[in-house]
């Protein structure tokens, strides 16, 4: 419980930091202002318009059983981020708002103990994600990933 | 070697009892420990607070699907304190709850059933709300388990029945003052119940038959005030096996206290296993790399390797260094702040200072007793055995080795164990949980008055044990 909520407080505070950061490079400056007034913490920030390409930086974040390892990570934009299944169940890396991952992530079936998956971020932006089994975008086994500008 | 069983020694039965204290002796109840001698396991909380008034619409208690057609849309309903009883029926549900100190309850066990069809994750999954009890029902089916609590400060399960699910029958994870009682777990190909990630985890499972799963019971890195008491373990790759390893926090394994239960015949070769499981084939009960485990007044019989094994786990590919004596001592939440170090290679989590006294084993094929490591001096991990009903052990003579309540002597290498040899072997493989042959499922005992009883969120457990009443269970016939 109070892992969860300094994790919330982190959260917010990485939300916060990368609002803050995003806001020179989004000209949509009403969606900005309303972002910044949310007193709900656990919201992925929409990565900016502007793409970075890949920078040749990797890092690791670890699936165990049932923890993501580090569960809060700040890589700059470009960076490939590699998840690793290294606990015996199952699990899957998916952003809460898209459910199918079809924008990234990893479901269970392609994410067995073992199993690596990674992605390259090339937006600013804050990105949260969840093993949908374990967790949920408030408790459990949920992570977030702060994605900062070069 | 034929050995008497002796008392347990006062200061023993001492250490039990403290071990058993409730966390919260003004609030909670007191159940008499269960000392049957049957495989089948009788009530043993009694409620004596005022019937509710249960009838539909009636303050605090939601009926489904009277009051609301899903067990979902009732919880999403409920203010903490609630009751929501459910009627008869198959409910194809995955139930996440949030709301604390709700009681779930079927209104029959037998014929409240939660059906996963082999697409749903849980039956029931409690994330992060303490107090939640659920009672008297039945999951089936779920891809990964019947009941899950994670991340919960106070929690009950009773009267559950988990049937073929994906990882776990009843699962408690990272949670801790829990009860669980008169469970029926089968068909799980880790463990019919596994409680994991909590140190000190003050909790008691008792009441309990689990049988046809990988292992009856599975504790990774789970102990401190953790009671498995009158239960029977039974046809399952492996009993009863605490467990230590770096694939979740709270490393290592300490101080769960294992008393009373009938565990048997563990070398079932049908079964669904994952790897563990069928590392562990054959042995009753197993600390892998437990530490200061107190096993006594079980009864152990028919395993093709140990009857009780203090053996290491060797982890290839961890995410953690071994913890040094000095952090045995932290608790889990301390422990998870603690940085990830990379180690070099594999780990080898050896059993240190369990406690082996008063069991009766008998046709443990490969040892009553097993002590071993795979590299360490195993005469220096602090295992003990005194009191035990047995014929041989390896080493030979480890009651002479290795006294609890006095100096060993004698030579630790006479009947050394190969525990290493058992990672060279090929059991039975796992199979397709789905599809694997289980007993059929018969009706299990029901909670008492569950149209009538009043909500009991899970705020006062576990209830209080009384050790030293329980003895050795007899033989089933």
């Amino acid at each position: 419980m109070r892992r969860n909520a300094w994790k919330a407080l982190l959260l917010a505070s990485a939300v916060g930091t990368s609002v803050l950061s995003a806001c020179a490079a989004d000209p949509d400056d009403s969606q900005q202002a309303q972002q910044n007034t949310t007193t709900t913490p656990l919201v992925t920030v929409p990565p900016s318009d502007i793409e970075y390409p890949p920078n040749g930086q990797s890092t690791e974040v670890l699936a165990i059983d049932n923890n993501f390892k580090p569960d809060a990570l700040t890589v700059e934009a470009g960076t490939e981020v590699v998840f690793v299944n290294n606990g015996r169940n199952d699990h899957n890396v998916v952003p809460p708002d898209d459910p199918t991952v079809a924008t990234w992530g990893v479901l269970d079936e392609n994410f067995k103990p073992g199993d690596t998956y990674s992605h390259t971020f090339t937006k600013p932006g804050t990105y949260v994600y969840v093993c949908t089994i374990h967790g949920s975008a408030t408790f459990g086994m949920f992570g977030t990933i702060v994605v900062t500008e070069p | 070697m034929k050995r008497s069983i002796v008392a347990a020694a006062t200061a023993v039965a001492l250490l039990l009892a403290a071990c058993g204290e409730e966390r919260d002796e003004a609030s909670s109840t007191t159940a008499a420990a269960d000392t049957t001698t049957a495989e089948s396991v009788p009530t043993s909380v009694t409620d004596t607070m005022p019937a509710p008034d249960t009838t539909e619409g009636a303050d605090g208690v939601i009926n489904v699907p009277d009051d609301q057609p899903t067990i979902q849309a009732a919880v999403d309903a409920a203010e903490p304190g609630d009751l929501i009883l459910v009627a008869p029926g198959t409910y194809n549900e995955a139930v996440n709850v949030e709301t604390e100190n709700l009681t779930i309850r079927g209104l029959d066990r037998n014929e409240v059933v939660l059906d996963g069809n082999f697409e749903l994750e849980n039956g029931i999954r409690v994330l992060g709300a303490g107090g939640v009890a659920v009672e008297n029902m039945t999951a089936i089916n779920y891809k990964r388990n019947g009941f899950f609590w994670t991340g919960v400060d106070g929690f009950r399960g009773s009267y559950l029945t988990a049937y073929r699910t994906g990882d776990y029958g009843v699962y408690a994870f990272d949670s801790m003052n829990g009860q669980l009682e008169h469970i029926y777990a089968a068909g799980s190909p880790d463990a019919g119940v596994y409680i994991g990630e909590c140190y000190p985890c003050n909790t008691v499972l008792t009441d309990t038959v689990s049988e046809h799963n990988g292992l009856g019971y599975s504790g990774t890195n789970a102990g401190g005030n953790l009671l498995i008491i009158n239960s029977v373990f039974r046809n399952n790759r492996a009993g009863i096996v605490p467990n230590s390893g770096s694939y979740e926090l709270c490393y290592p394994q300490r101080e769960t206290t294992i008393v009373g239960n009938i565990v048997h015949s563990n070398n079932q070769p049908d079964t669904p296993a994952i790897d563990v499981a069928l590392l562990a084939m054959g042995n009753g009960i197993l600390s892998a790399g437990g530490i200061r485990n107190d096993i006594e007044r079980n009864l152990v019989f028919d395993h093709d390797k140990s009857g009780i094994g203090l053996v290491p786990f060797l982890e290839e590919n961890p995410n953690d260094d071994l913890p040094t004596k000095e952090e045995w001592e932290l608790t889990c939440e301390e422990s998870k702040a603690l940085p990830l170090v990379t180690p070099g290679g594999a780990l080898l989590w050896d059993s240190f200072d369990n406690r082996v006294i008063g069991n009766v084993l008998e046709d443990n094929r490969a040892g009553d007793i097993i002590v071993a490591s795979a590299g360490s001096d195993v005469s220096t991990l602090g295992n003990c055995a005194s009191g035990n009903t047995l014929t041989f052990t390896q080493p030979n003579n480890l009651e002479t080795l290795a006294p609890c309540d006095g100096t060993g002597s004698g030579d630790w290498k006479d009947g050394e164990y190969n525990v290493a040899a058992w990672l060279g072997e090929t059991p039975p493989p796992s199979v397709d949980w789905q599809t694997a042959t289980l007993p059929e499922l018969q009706p299990q005992e029901n909670m008492p008055d569950a149209a009538t009883a009043p909500a009991k969120p899970a705020t006062d457990v576990p209830y209080s044990v009384d050790l030293d009443a329980i003895t050795v269970p007899s033989k089933p016939a």
